[in-house]
């Protein structure tokens, strides 16, 4: 019994602060490397993701304005351009990022995930990602061409490239380029920029934050939130917590029929003891208190055991699993990073604790119920 | 077709203005490729990966905004086409009936998988990218083109080899560390009124990649009904 219990309170454990350590850093990835906590657009901006649909020169400095009356520091603007990068050995197809140098590392760490060379400090560079890089056979110090259209025609600029960075979430290694602001206004013949980037601090909600700038914003801008702006990854995280439900059940029934099997035998085992009890004056009622007090204690030690192994685990995992590029890229339309993290929480511990003495009482009732419903003189015979 | 080698070599041309003597050269150099006008036929012989196409295409080009190019072969290409107009390109296939609008960048895209790009086939745009020197090796002009700083040209420089009466005879295309990446041939000369081109170029690339070109029944200096370049035309085709 004790070892089943250890069980499932092991497998709970693990699987609970893995799938929440999943989830939270595939989010925190995407937050914290490239789309930062909440993002503002242009009204149209998300149908045709064009600098033509962005936020002109005067939006920006409304929504900027905007941001900083929410007494928020960290924000950059963005200009985004799909087009394509060129190297002497080939070409791709890409977004073109244009970045400020100042502001950018304040919202988001993918221009300093150097891997090699170094990050932008100048118009005229650009930094790719590694993978790019090998694609492109392109080596530091080398000119690239980046090509975009403009409204006013196609539009080209040589950009050397400075440094490769590499993110560890594949669509941003397989498609994403730095250059700077200017850079990207000059190619997309544009003043603007196609959205602004917000940073918070973890206790800051995101949500509510965009609400207030909504208000404060008129109806020429969109405001959104990480999750709102991706409900898919939303919808994704709920339903693997749901998921998760049956599997608890599950473990919860096995840990059960090992406790009821236990203890039902163990009170078979010992009638005789149990009507002599009865016998000398304990009450029935007291009697099954025991038997199912015996059951919390053993399950009590399973989880001491299982929980803390559990427990253990999850602190060695907190250090990062590396899923592989193979399974990030599986995963690619909902970027994975190829590093995950498991979480460990003592809610962890409290919930499983929960589960598994909850499940200990009820498989225990039936044990419990036949002890205090023994007959004296039989109980004594029966042996 | 002024195609390719119009392509190739224009780029050159205008560059080199400053350059008195390198002007001389790729002025006549240009003289004898891009006409203001020209119409031709052009086999081409892809060998991509070890794999073999064979395309025929014809083409109609007019200065360097104006441009149509239309499959012929192979059979599940024949009837698609490219037609650029300034800045804009449409591509049109039979099966879907309709043209379509495509990025202005695509020309900058091969349309083949590999070898020529549209914007090869139809003019050159690197004529204002360069910088020019130019020595002689016997009675050949020997042209070397570097890329001006903020020039938007991937290449290290270009060597192009320019025989005595202008004809060009190769171009070959360094990458930024100094190893040719590739090599354009042109042979079969052949004189027409007031030029002589190659009729056949070859182009190998460094990974094994190569391309033969052939041009056929080429005319220069001819007029074109603007109808040409419209995407009527270039949906007409069956």
């Amino acid at each position: 019994m004790v070892l089943m219990v250890a069980f499932a309170s092991l497998v709970i454990i693990v699987m609970w602060g893995v799938m929440d350590g999943f989830m939270a850093s595939m989010v925190d990835s995407q937050i914290a490397v490239d789309q930062g906590s909440v993002k503002i657009h242009a009204v149209g901006y998300d149908e045709d993701p064009a600098p033509e649909h962005g936020l002109t020169p005067e939006a920006v400095a409304q929504a900027e304005a905007a941001v900083a009356s929410a007494g928020i520091d960290a924000y950059a603007p963005r200009l985004s351009v799909y087009g394509m990068v060129k190297s002497a050995y080939g070409a791709t197809g890409i977004e073109i990022r244009g970045i400020d140098l100042e502001r950018e590392p304040k919202v988001t760490t993918l221009p300093s995930q150097i891997a090699a060379g170094r990050g932008l400090a100048n118009p005229g560079e650009v930094l790719l990602s590694e993978e790019i890089a090998r694609r492109l056979d392109v080596r530091i110090g080398e000119r690239v061409v980046v090509l975009a259209q403009a409204d006013s025609g196609p539009q080209s600029l040589a950009v050397t490239a400075v440094g490769f960075f590499g993110s560890g979430i594949p669509n941003l290694d397989k498609g994403v380029v730095l250059i700077t602001l200017a850079d990207a206004q000059r190619l997309a013949a544009s003043s603007g920029a196609t959205e602004i980037v917000i940073s918070l601090p973890r206790a800051q909600k995101a949500e509510n934050v965009s609400a207030e700038l909504r208000a404060a914003l008129d109806d020429a801008f969109v405001v959104m939130s990480y999750f709102e702006a991706n409900p898919l990854i939303k919808s994704l995280i709920e339903a693997a917590r749901i998921e998760m439900l049956p599997i608890i059940f599950i473990l919860a029934l096995l840990a059960g029929f090992g406790v009821a099997n236990t203890v039902l035998f163990s009170v078979l085992e010992r009638t005789r003891e149990f009507g002599v009890m009865i016998a000398v004056g304990m009450s029935p009622k007291r009697l099954g208190r025991i038997v199912q007090l015996e059951a919390l204690v053993a399950s009590a030690i399973g989880f001491l055991v299982g929980g803390s192994v559990g427990y253990l685990a999850l602190l060695v995992l907190t250090r990062g699993i590396a899923i592989g590029t193979t399974w990030a890229s599986m995963a690619g339309d909902i970027s994975m990073p190829a590093m995950l993290y498991a979480s460990a929480s003592g809610i962890y511990l409290l919930g499983s604790l929960a589960v598994v003495l909850s499940t200990a009482l009820i498989a225990a009732w039936y044990p419990a119920r036949r002890a205090a419903g023994l007959q004296p003189v039989e109980a004594i015979r029966e042996a | 077709m002024a195609l390719l080698v119009g392509a190739i070599l224009v780029p050159a041309l205008g560059a080199l203005a400053q350059e008195y003597e390198a002007f001389e050269v790729l002025d006549r150099a240009r003289a004898n490729w891009q006409g203001e006008t020209f119409h031709g036929f052009v086999f081409l012989e892809i060998v991509q990966a070890g794999k073999t196409t064979v395309y025929r295409v014809e083409v109609w080009s007019q200065g360097d905004d104006y441009g149509l190019v239309r499959f012929l072969l192979p059979e599940a290409d024949a009837g698609s086409g490219y037609l650029m107009v300034k800045d804009k390109v449409w591509y049109y296939a039979p099966a879907a009936g309709k043209a379509v609008p495509l990025p202005g960048i695509a020309a900058a895209d091969s349309i083949f998988g590999s070898g020529p790009a549209l914007e090869d086939l139809i003019h050159g745009t690197l004529s204002d990218k360069y910088d020019a020197t130019m020595t002689r090796d016997g009675t050949d002009y020997v042209l070397t083109l570097t890329p001006k700083p903020d020039a938007a040209v991937v290449y290290g420089s270009l060597v192009v080899r320019v025989r005595a009466d202008f004809a060009i005879v190769s171009i070959e295309y360094y990458d930024q560390r100094g190893a040719v990446l590739r090599t354009a041939r042109f042979s079969d000369y052949v004189d027409l009124p007031g030029r002589v081109i190659p009729t056949t170029i070859v182009i190998e690339e460094k990974n094994g990649d190569r391309s033969v070109e052939r041009l056929e029944n080429v005319e220069f200096g001819i007029t074109i009904d603007p109808q040409v370049f419209t995407v009527e035309t270039l949906e007409a085709a069956k």
